[in-house]
């Protein structure tokens, strides 16, 4: 996927963590990658806030693995930051060979919102996956019978807007390139509009099966609400002046379960 | 006493008349499978297998070839056809303790059908519980009980969280957990700013963080207890599904089995034990392997490689099914091992080690003939270690344990199980020598106990033209499944007479039916060379003659040995104390006799007859026996009123191996006597006979054979025509001698005379009278008798004179 006049190569930056949701994201944008040459830069976050913290005496961690407190050790946080970013780097370096784009990795300090501010101005698509999270994802319950595990569908916001139409164009290449559903939640101020927006989306997917949901005027939060519903794998959404504001980050940041992809 | 008179030669054999016979060929006879003669053994297998009652099991003993087995065969197949079907037995697992398997009772041709339903069920159930929980109400159920755990989670956090920024406090991730960081103004305090807060601020900041610390590790506690209530409600919906999934299909089976008390209890066990373990359906990740592996071998894809874990926990194993078997069952076990007939558990290697399962269990032979018959060789049955206690500890518990004998005796150490025992009930039918038979009841306490019934088949039976009739029909019956052709009556005749050669009694024949069918088999091969349909008598004798030429290499050897002198057997003139007795020999199926030369020398001593067999310990006991008799009629007949004063010895000469029995005890005595008499043996003459200590002569055995053994030598020396043989009076009715013999004797060129007392013996071999007692006690002047009186008289008064009653062997 390229704008008009632009060079062909899509950049993508993918914020990575550590998590299976991260490589999973990972390989779907790899199949994405497949038709069109991209450019791939890795991100990984070091949270400023973290850093800072770390070394005032009262720095204290609590452990998620022991639920034991102990003493925030600023060396040893180092440490584990540079074993996530290596682990981070060999996952990106992986799924490079596997489906041949380029690829570059960066290490960055800072928060999200800033980042996004940042990164927006030198990327086509930006890929969140869990370690944009403040808090751990929530822990599965152990299974006692193993469910064959359902599909989780790419779901994309759509409110009619330019770079709503660009993120339903990759959510739409996602789907196919995955052989996942697509859902479509639609953004409108009234239902009239909803109709008019659906119209255009089936256009746009041709023969592809599309699933709607439709919003009147949502907050932010109730969009982020109605996709978790639907348990959807991936989100993709375009970037808007809304949706890089601090508050959304946060939203974004909190809310949301799975990986995001947002177009420019 | 009247001399004895040499027997005519149609004394000597007991010929069969075709005409008793109204059948031109055997093929015309119809079948006949009883063997004739055998009433009081088949009465008593009929009242065996009648028996109900425990401990009535059968041995049936009798010779080999006298038809045990077939009889036994036949009358179970009879009894078997009318009796109870017996019921078909499975092992299914213990879902309690796999350890112990459960076993299944069922009616005949039930077990297959009910292991076919489960092996139908367990498809079933691996089609319909996958797609009941891949079904969109499971997951939107499972999905709502797992977001309900999600959100009290995000509720814990958001509390904590929303707690920790009341104090001015923003908790973040770290890469292993969770940090409190301090905020102002909603920025991180840098270790400058903390620096450069006053102290109470400090403090105040750390205990906030302590604060917020405490109330995510309290909130955080609180988390794996919800988990358990999740998982646990997961677990009930899984259970809940299970069972609508299975539920349906295990509640026809109840319905078809409902009078299967067992079955019906064990499909509530499978049921119960599904929902528990509904995981072996779903375990998609090893179909995936086994089906990239079936993939890969080239092998079509099956459900059958999925289902490899479930078929194994919920198979049937039928380890008796009698769909096919009318009647009750009857099972001849021709190899009675310990395991073969108990049964047995299999090992499989898995990864280094033997593991086993219910699905491994054997059935034994006692399993295939519970409810029925169970025939074994109790010969092959007491060679096989443990065989014999297994068996009787299972008549005697009344069930059937299935160990392994490795594990039993502490050999192997390997995982086994220990199966239900099934409840026995069967009746044994053992075959086995008469030896056996009683050596089993003499040193064996149990076996009475458990082997009530013995059918005791004949070895001989009467030689009348009934049996003799039904003798031929069986043999006919016998080879007319085995393409022999067919004999006329002229052989049927030979046969007859060649079984009651082989009985060795004219007015008998052999019981051992297959002696006879061999000769004819034998004869088939005969028939054919020499062109003929049918098998005549000339077939029949040429059989009997290749047959005893087969195996009489070592009496052809012994008789040239005699003939070259290397054994002195003297057939012409007389010696004094020197007599031929005739010794038999069996090797295998072949018997012979030859003449032995007996000696007897006597001098003074003190009354001892010494057996010089008996003292190097080469006499048996009943020859030594002989011996013995020889001595109380010496002291009887002779010197009743005086001291027996002689010392004599008696040997069988160039004899180098053991001898037994007393049928040369009369020849024995006659050398004794002629050399106390002094008064020459002929040796032209042979003797065999048992003397008692009357004198009389007492039946021996293989009188045909000691007969023609001395006939050969004097034959092929050239017959002189006063050669011959002495045989006891009682044996006269068991002379079925070679035809040879016969034209001898019809041309008096060879006599054979029955002889009843011993007197009449010395007559014949001395030319002088033995001499009977007048009514004073003396014996006639110049007789035998007198002269053996007088030299015992001699001894006696010689010792008396000596004074001192020492023995020969002391003044020596």
């Amino acid at each position: 996927m390229a704008r008009p006049g632009k060079r062909l190569q899509v950049r993508i930056t993918v914020m990575l963590g550590n998590t299976d949701a991260d490589r999973r994201a990972l390989e779907m944008l790899g199949q994405l990658t497949a038709e069109t040459p991209a450019e791939i830069l890795g991100l990984f976050m070091e949270n400023m806030d973290l850093l800072t913290f770390a070394d005032l005496p009262v720095a204290r961690e609590y452990c998620c693995l022991t639920h034991v407190e102990r003493q925030l050790n600023p060396a040893d946080l180092q440490r584990q930051l540079r074993i996530q970013a290596r682990s981070a780097e060999r996952a990106l370096a992986a799924v490079a060979q596997r489906t041949g784009f380029n690829w570059s990795f960066q290490t960055v300090r800072g928060s999200l919102a800033s980042l996004l501010q940042d990164v927006v101005k030198e990327m086509d698509l930006m890929l969140l996956g869990a370690a944009r999270r403040t808090l751990p994802v929530p822990g599965h319950v152990p299974a006692t019978t193993l469910a064959r595990p359902s599909s989780q569908p790419v779901s994309v916001i759509y409110d009619g807007s330019e770079a709503s139409r660009r993120a339903f164009t990759v959510a739409l290449r996602l789907a196919r390139a995955c052989q996942q559903a697509l859902d479509v939640f639609l953004m409108a101020a009234n239902n009239d509009d909803l109709a008019s927006l659906r119209e255009q989306t089936q256009q746009l997917a041709g023969p592809f099966a599309l699933r709607f949901h439709e919003l009147v005027n949502p907050a932010f939060e109730d969009i982020l609400a109605a996709v978790r519903s639907q348990r959807a794998g991936t989100l993709v959404l375009g970037i808007n002046e809304r949706l890089i504001s601090p508050e959304s980050v946060e939203l974004l940041r909190d809310r949301l379960r799975c990986p995001a992809v947002l177009v420019k | 006493m009247q001399p004895a008179k040499p027997l005519q030669p149609e004394q000597l054999y007991q010929p069969c008349d075709p005409a008793i016979f109204d059948f031109d060929t055997s093929a015309e006879l119809e079948d006949q499978v009883e063997t004739p003669g055998q009433e009081r053994a088949v009465e008593a297998i009929n009242f065996a297998i009648d028996m109900g009652l425990g401990g009535f099991n059968l041995f049936v003993l009798g010779p080999q070839g006298t038809g045990r087995h077939s009889a036994v065969k036949r009358i179970l197949k009879q009894k078997a056809a009318n009796g109870p079907a017996a019921d078909d037995w499975c092992y299914v697992n213990n879902f309690d303790n796999p350890k112990r398997p459960r076993h299944l009772r069922m009616p005949a041709g039930q077990g297959n059908e009910l292991r076919r339903d489960i092996e139908q069920l367990i498809e079933e159930a691996h089609r319909v519980i996958p797609a009941s929980f891949e079904s969109e109400d499971y997951r939107t159920r499972r999905q709502a009980i797992e977001e309900e755990f999600n959100e009290y989670q995000e509720r814990v956090f958001r509390e904590v969280q929303k707690s920790a920024r009341e104090r001015n406090i923003s908790i973040i991730q770290t890469p292993t957990g969770l940090a409190f960081v301090p905020l102002r103004d909603d920025k991180a305090i840098s270790p400058k700013e903390y620096a450069q807060l006053p102290k109470e601020e400090q403090e105040q900041l750390k205990r906030d963080t302590e604060v917020v610390s405490k109330d995510l590790q309290q909130q955080m506690l609180s988390i794996p207890q919800e988990a358990r209530k999740v998982r646990e409600k997961i677990r009930d919906l899984d259970r809940e599904v299970s069972m609508f999934a299975v539920g349906g299909l295990i509640d026809q089976l109840i319905m078809k089995y409902k009078t299967l008390a067992d079955v019906v209890a064990y499909l509530e066990a499978m049921q119960t034990d599904i929902v528990n373990n509904v995981e072996i359906f779903l375990k998609s990740s090893e179909s995936d392997s086994q089906s990239l592996k079936a993939l890969l071998s080239g092998r079509p894809q099956s459900i059958g490689a999925q289902q490899s874990a479930a078929m194994q926990r919920y198979a049937i194993n039928v380890i008796i099914d009698h769909t096919e078997t009318e009647g009750a069952p009857v099972v001849f076990e021709d190899h009675p091992t310990f395991p073969y007939l108990i049964g047995r558990i299999e090992h499989m290697s898995e990864m280094g080690t033997l593991v086993t399962n219910f699905n491994l269990i054997r059935a034994g032979a006692l399993h295939r003939a519970n409810g029925g018959y169970l025939v074994v060789d109790a010969n092959k049955l007491l060679v096989q270690p443990f065989a014999w206690e297994g068996l009787k500890r299972a008549l005697k518990s009344g069930e059937i344990r299935i160990k392994s004998l490795g594990e039993a005796l502490s050999l192997v150490s390997t995982v086994s199980l220990e199966p239900e025992p099934i409840p026995l009930d069967v009746k044994i039918i053992m075959l086995g020598d008469r030896m056996l038979y009683y050596l089993l009841q003499a040193y064996d306490p149990e076996f009475l106990d458990l082997f009530k019934v013995a059918a005791d088949f004949e070895g001989q039976i009467h030689r009348d033209q009934e049996n003799s009739v039904q003798f031929i029909r069986l043999l006919a019956t016998l080879i007319k499944n085995e393409n022999v052709r067919p004999f006329d009556r002229e052989a049927a005749a030979r046969i007859l007479e060649a079984s009651a050669r082989h009985a060795g009694d004219a007015e008998r024949l052999s019981a051992e039916v297959r002696y006879a069918a061999d000769i004819v088999r034998e004869s088939d091969l005969y028939a054919g060379q020499n062109g003929k349909h049918v098998i005549g008598e000339t077939e029949i004798q040429q059989a009997i003659d290749t047959r005893i030429r087969r195996g009489s290499r070592i009496r052809d050897r012994l008789q040239e040995e005699i003939l070259r002198d290397t054994i002195l057997i003297d057939t012409e003139g007389q010696r004094v104390g020197q007599v031929n007795g005739l010794a038999a020999a069996q090797l295998g199926e072949s018997s012979f006799a030859h003449p032995c030369r007996i000696t007897a020398r006597v001098a003074l001593g003190s009354g001892q007859v010494v057996d010089i067999e008996r003292e190097i310990e080469l006499g048996g006991p009943i020859h030594s026996k002989g011996v013995l008799i020889l001595s109380g009629y010496l002291a009887s007949h002779y010197v009743v009123d005086s001291p027996l004063s002689l010392f004599a010895s008696l040997v069988f000469e160039q004899t180098y191996g053991g001898v037994e029995g007393d049928s040369a005890s009369a020849a024995e005595l006659c050398a004794l006597l002629s050399a106390l008499a002094e008064v020459p043996i002929k040796q032209s003459i042979a003797i065999t006979g048992s003397v008692n200590q009357h004198g009389q002569i007492q039946a021996i055995g293989a009188v045909n054979e000691k007969i023609e053994g001395f006939f050969d030598i004097c034959n092929k020396r050239g017959l002189t025509g006063d050669q011959g043989v002495l045989i006891p009076m009682a044996n006269t009715r068991h002379l079925m001698l070679r035809q040879d013999v016969i034209a001898a004797v019809r041309e008096n060129r060879f006599q054979i005379y029955p002889v009843a007392s011993i007197d009449q013996c010395l007559t014949l071999l001395s030319g002088l009278e033995a001499g009977e007692r007048d009514e004073q006690g003396a014996f006639p002047d110049g007789s035998v008798n007198q002269r053996v009186r007088a030299r015992l008289q001699e001894f006696a008064d010689k010792r008396h004179h000596f004074g001192t009653g020492n023995s020969q062997s002391d003044t020596s």
